[in-house]
């Protein structure tokens, strides 16, 4: 099975938007933020080319340093909650019994609750914070990979070659990563590509709400707050952040699709 | 035939193709008024997918081309007015709508008919008492409520509600057992008989063929290979092809000293259009068969067969059947495992259910002893208590120099019993885990065995040699092997431990007679040749023929006779024993007698 155009076309945005985190530093035309109070709300200009904020700093060198948060939150969170929820999965599905229970419900009580309120709240209450809103995040997103490494663990232990490992005296441990994770992971890749989306939306709307990033931190959720304000004066100090994000979302999400697809063809391909 | 009556199915040049690759290839055939023929093939063969055309059902993307003639008539699918075909398949469970009762089917088919409302309920009745169901309740049961058989049966009325001029049945007695098919076998004789239908039976077993239809055409990569009355080819077969399938099927009569299989698969249809499909697994292979593709022609009156060679072929070439006498066995050799009152029950909606109710056992070293049952005897369920993937509720299972192993097993007792018994499971096509490549598979098991692992590239290598397969296949995965190459797979992973005890759990069930016989032979080699003791589950009294010393009948969860094999096959002392053997279909050529 071929990979496909819009593969490319969105590793290349991803891949791109990962050098501009890596070097923004280096390549940004200005300081991120550095104020420049007599050329505050400008529009794009050959000096800004997408124009200044109401302080002043650059959009463009605000955009690139601020991909580095839209990235590696979300990339943690999914990381994070992958490794947690693999691990959860595999010992609540072999285990059984009250161990099973009691995970499964501890997982339904989690699901009951809307995520993204609940972010809210918790960073709300806690006094806020990038790493804290990624901590909630993770422990919102891990009940996701339990339920679906669980349910694997449940179909595919009764399978002909699960009985066939256990004949052969494997141990559980063994059975479990060598033998059924490679069979969940095409599953757990396209699930954990699709938390970087959900988690990076989460974490832009809450900077968006003020209790992500600090204030004044380059951060393309917050800077679609900030510069509300003055959207009449210079539209793409919004627009563009808008644009950043549904950008990475729509390419890591349409990664995580092909990325699955592939893989459970190859491995039923002839 | 004359000219007023045409045949009641008649079918020209027919071919299917599935996006410019080609399936079955211009066949042509007719059925008359009240005969059965058969559509015999291996899978692969096309000839389900020339029923479905038949009957107008082909699964979208797929194209045909020819004509179909019912009654004279063209047709144009079983929904189409006119000429009527009736469709009985293979999963009775599959092809009864769950959310309606026995009876709701049946009406529905003949509210569609024209049935006058007011009467359809006492047509059902009478529509199920056709079929042999006399309980009326039937009606009113829903599919989950019936047996296998019994699905079958109200499927059947239901495909004749409509009354039928050609009944299309397309393996319906597959999924059966063997006591239940043959009675289904019986049923639709007496009623084709009755009916004066006309029957296309599709089957890939040519015993069942032979025993209820009048003429057999054989399909192989979508052509026909030979077409013929039942008797005459049952008696001399033609083609190679025939030639080769008969030889492989295991005979119930008898012991044979080697299993002859053919030899490769079947080819997709589109590469050999060019020439004679079968070449390439055919032992009278010539220069001229990879020339062309030979036509089907009149060889004796009423019978073809396309083969360039029939003239060649002289009786010589026709397979004998030896039945030699098995090498006795001596009852010294050392008890290897030794089972006793073996029981498990299964708690279901709370209340208990015996699935085994105290089976003993010894197995011998070397010894082959088979475990013959049909669904719901327990074998299955004797197998997992012995591998440990269940937990027996009494009795105990005693390996020589492990000792009983029926509790639970820490990681040491688990390993120790892995090297005692190893296990061939039933289907090839989960037997192997899909991400994993056959050298990583075998590699894993050569680690369990005793002896340490050194040379690992080498015995992978060895053990696939050791199983007929090319040591480059280690790097495959299992999606790229055919179900024949997938058993030998699984057969060397089970030796690679070298274990004492190699439990098969109806391993060839699954696969086509032609490759049946080939991992039959291999089972019997590890048998003879390594000492490796056989426990041999199966429902196939040929294949337990072939293969076992001793057996053990099993029904219900109890064992109802055990003995020699050849003793208890030819001389069955038990009720259920002797109808399982009488429900067998015979193999018995003219050479044999």
């Amino acid at each position: 099975m071929r990979w496909g155009l819009t593969f490319w076309i969105a590793l290349g945005v991803l891949v791109t938007i990962v050098v501009i985190a890596i070097t923004s530093t280096w390549i940004a035309p200005y300081d991120p933020y550095a104020q420049d109070l007599v050329a505050s709300s400008q529009g794009p200009s050959s000096a800004h080319w997408l124009g200044t904020d109401q302080l002043g700093r650059d959009i463009l060198s605000r955009l690139m340093v601020g991909s580095r948060t839209g990235i590696i939150g979300p990339m943690i969170v999914a990381i994070c909650a992958t490794i947690i929820g693999t691990l959860l999965g595999l010992w609540s599905g072999f285990s059984g019994g009250l161990t099973d229970t009691v995970t499964m419900r501890s997982i339904d009580f989690v699901y009951a609750i809307p995520p993204l309120l609940v972010a809210i709240v918790l960073v709300g209450m806690l006094g806020g914070g990038y790493w804290l809103a990624v901590a909630v995040l993770i422990v919102l997103s891990a009940p996701a990979d339990v339920r679906i490494v669980r349910a694997a663990v449940m179909a595919q232990r009764e399978l002909p070659y699960i009985a066939a490992a256990r004949t052969l005296g494997l141990s559980n441990t063994r059975i479990a990563f060598r033998h059924i994770l490679p069979n969940v992971a095409p599953t757990l890749a396209a699930n954990a590509l699709l938390q970087f989306v959900v988690a990076l939306i989460a974490l832009s709307g809450l900077a968006f709400l003020g209790i992500g990033v600090s204030a004044g931190t380059p951060d393309w959720g917050l800077m679609i707050a900030e510069n509300r304000s003055i959207l009449d004066l210079n539209p793409w100090a919004v627009i563009a952040p808008a644009l950043c994000i549904t950008a990475l979302a729509v390419s890591v999400a349409v990664l995580g699709d092909r990325i699955f697809d592939v893989a459970t063809a190859r491995g039923t391909a002839r | 035939m004359t000219a007023s009556t045409p045949p009641a199915l008649e079918v020209e040049h027919l071919s299917i193709t599935c996006g410019g690759r080609l399936l079955v290839n211009s066949i042509s055939l007719h059925v008359d008024r009240g005969e059965s023929l058969a559509i015999v093939g291996e899978s692969g063969s096309g000839k389900s997918l020339t029923a479905r055309a038949i009957a107008g059902l082909l699964p979208s993307g797929l194209e045909s081309t020819g004509s179909i003639r019912v009654e004279g008539r063209a047709h144009a699918g079983t929904r189409s007015a006119g000429p009527r075909v009736g469709l009985l398949m293979q999963d009775p469970f599959t092809m009864l709508n769950p959310t309606m009762t026995a009876g709701d089917h049946i009406a529905e088919t003949l509210r569609a008919a024209g049935v006058p409302r007011g009467k359809i309920a006492g047509e059902v009745q009478r529509r199920l008492g056709e079929v042999g169901i006399t309980d009326p309740d039937v009606a009113k049961r829903y599919p989950f409520e019936l047996s296998g058989g019994m699905s079958q049966r109200v499927a059947l009325a239901s495909a004749l509600a409509i009354d039928p001029v050609i009944l299309l049945a397309d393996e319906p007695t597959t999924a059966l057992d063997a006591t239940t098919q043959a009675d289904v076998l019986e049923l639709l004789r007496s009623i084709q008989r009755d009916r004066g239908m006309s029957l296309v039976f599709i089957t890939h077993d040519l015993r069942v063929a032979f025993d209820l239809c009048d003429r057999v055409l054989v399909m192989y990569a979508g052509t026909i290979m030979e077409k013929s009355p039942a008797g005459a080819m049952r008696d001399e077969p033609l083609h190679p092809y025939t030639i080769g399938l008969l030889s492989s099927i295991p005979s119930t009569e008898g012991y044979q000293e080697s299993l002859r299989g053919i030899p490769g698969s079947v080819p997709a249809t589109h590469t050999v259009t060019d020439q004679c499909s079968f070449a390439a697994r055919c032992d009278h292979r010539i220069d001229a068969c990879l020339e062309s593709a030979p036509a089907l022609r009149e060889v004796e009156p009423r019978r073809w067969a396309a083969c360039i060679r029939i003239g060649d072929l002289s009786a010589a070439d026709t397979p004998i059947r030896v039945h030699t006498p098995r090498i006795a066995s001596e009852d010294a050799r050392d008890v290897v495992l030794a089972v006793r009152d073996l029981s498990k029950s299964y708690r279901l909606a709370g209340s208990s259910h015996p699935a085994l109710g105290g089976v003993s056992f010894d197995l011998r070293q070397g010894e082959a002893l088979g475990i013959v049952g049909e669904s719901g005897s327990g074998k299955t369920t004797i197998a997992r208590c012995i591998l440990g993937l269940t937990t027996p509720s009494s009795g105990t299972i005693d390996f020589a120099g492990v000792g009983d192993v029926s509790g639970r097993p820490n990681a040491a007792q688990r390993r120790q019993r892995a090297q005692a018994v190893q296990c061939v499971f039933q289907d090839p096509y989960s037997t192997l885990n899909p991400m994993l490549s056959i050298g990583t598979t075998l590699a894993e098991a050569l680690g369990q065995r005793v002896r340490p692992l050194t040379d690992r590239e080498g015995e992978v290598a060895a053990l696939l040699e050791r199983v007929g397969l090319p040591a480059s296949m280690a790097k495959r995965r299992p999606a790229s092997l055919s179900g024949g190459q997938r058993q030998r797979v699984a057969i060397a992973r089970a030796i690679a431990v070298e274990p004492r005890v190699l439990l098969c759990d109806e391993p060839v069930a699954a696969l086509d007679v032609s490759v049946q016989a080939q991992i039959l032979e291999l089972l019997r080699d590890v048998n003879r040749n390594e000492g490796t003791s056989l426990l041999f589950i199966t429902h196939d009294l040929g294949v337990v023929r072939q293969v076992t010393e001793n057996v053990l009948v099993l029904y219900r969860g109890a064992v109802v006779e055990t003995g020699p094999t050849d003793a208890v096959l030819d001389d069955p002392q038990d009720d259920y024993t002797r109808r399982l053997v009488a429900a067998m279909p015979s193999t018995q050529t003219r050479q044999e007698i």
